[in-house]
């Protein structure tokens, strides 16, 4: 007799095919969870989109000044990417305040608790990376700000540069920050976010009071 | 016909008993009950049509974009909200403290939590977490309000 094989791929993990009744309920997850990714699947999903317009660099400004003008629908996209990216901050936040309530970061669920504090970070240094590209004055002026305090620390030109590159005063963009804003911070993230899913599977799902 | 009537009560009984049994049963099964992932697509496709829904009305508003690079106009430093509690800080402290230290120290805080909160008890953990979080809401909104 062929025994039936027992396929287990990582989606099926996540995405079993019976889920506890009361991880169900409204009120065990508000879905904030839920929403935070859907605002990063969004604010991907329109980066992408804008990659066809911006250009790093000096001429940050003006590119952004001109999408919204020129590209067919640059406005609409753009705002739905600066709307979803603080949406999703600001549900993140509430996301880890309701775990605190639910007391959810009990054992076994305090390495996902970890892997959430660090995706809470990368969310708020994502969301800043993008608003200093965007090569206003005001994106100029917190740049500086980033700049010196990182130069504080020992090794800090070298940490400076790393994250931000060649900024000058007045031109907040870079390569290097487009290159951390567009790749390497939402890589990370979406790695980080497929753990945390993971393992919210792994601690017997949502923890319902 | 009493006969049949008692018969009739003892079987209303024998049913009250079993219902009173399900309702206890339910109220104190602890056991996890299942169902399919489908329940949970469903809330899940409405819920992702009522945040599309509200994000396009959102950025239906245009979105402006700030002061020119080469603007003549001078330098003004405005932190972006995330961080605007961060720059409340640093108008008024050193900056090792505000830029590094409260921050970090908070991040240690949320970091070790869980351990923390096992010794001295989840309410205090809930209780130091509103702290926390009350103090960066106060100023991030200081911040707002004043820049
Ligand atoms: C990119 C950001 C994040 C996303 C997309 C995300 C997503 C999710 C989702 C979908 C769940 C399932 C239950 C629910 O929706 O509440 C969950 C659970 C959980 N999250 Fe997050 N999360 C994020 C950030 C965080 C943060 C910042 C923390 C805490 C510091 C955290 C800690 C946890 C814990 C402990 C659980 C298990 C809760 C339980 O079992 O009830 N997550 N997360």
């Amino acid at each position: 007799m062929v025994k039936p094989v027992r396929s287990f791929t990582f989606l099926q993990h996540i995405r079993p095919r019976r889920i506890p009744v009361a991880a169900l309920r409204f009120g065990a997850t508000l879905c904030l969870g839920g929403i935070s990714f859907l605002a990063f699947l969004i604010t991907v999903g329109t980066g992408v989109l804008l990659l066809f317009h911006y250009e790093p660099g000096k001429q940050a400004y003006i590119s952004v000044a001109s999408m919204v003008s020129l590209a067919p629908y640059g406005g609409i996209i753009r705002s739905l990417h600066f709307w979803a990216a603080q949406g999703m901050v600001v549900t993140v936040l509430f996301h880890m305040a309701r775990v605190v309530w639910h007391h959810a970061y009990r054992p076994p669920r305090e390495k996902n608790w970890v892997i959430g504090v660090f995706l809470f970070l990368l969310t708020l240094i994502l969301d800043f990376s993008g608003y200093l590209l965007r090569g206003d004055r005001e994106g100029a002026g917190a740049a500086e700000i980033a700049q010196s305090l990182l130069r504080g620390l020992p090794g800090g030109a070298g940490l400076a540069a790393l994250f931000l590159g060649s900024i000058e005063l007045g031109h907040g963009s870079s390569l290097t920050l487009y290159v951390w804003h567009v790749f390497i911070l939402p890589g990370v993230l979406l790695v980080l976010q497929l753990w945390h899913f993971w393992r919210v599977r792994r601690d017997g799902g949502v923890r319902a009071l | 016909m009493t006969e049949l009537r008692d018969r009739e009560t003892n079987v209303m009984e024998l049913q009250d008993r079993g219902n009173c049994l399900a309702e206890t049963q339910e109220l104190f099964d602890v056991r996890p009950r299942f169902i399919s992932i489908e329940e949970l697509q469903v809330r899940e496709t409405i819920a992702v049509f009522m945040v599309l829904a509200m994000l396009l009305f959102v950025s239906s508003v245009p979105l402006p974009l700030g002061i020119p690079p080469e603007s003549p106009i001078p330098i003004h430093i405005k932190a972006p909200w995330m961080f605007g509690g961060i720059q409340w800080l640093l108008l008024r402290f050193p900056v090792p403290i505000a830029g590094w230290i409260i921050p970090a120290a908070s991040l240690g805080f949320l970091l070790t939590l869980p351990w923390w909160a096992r010794r001295a008890g989840v309410r205090w953990g809930r209780f130091a977490f509103m702290v926390l979080a009350l103090f960066w809401s106060i100023i991030t909104l200081a911040y707002a309000l004043q820049a």
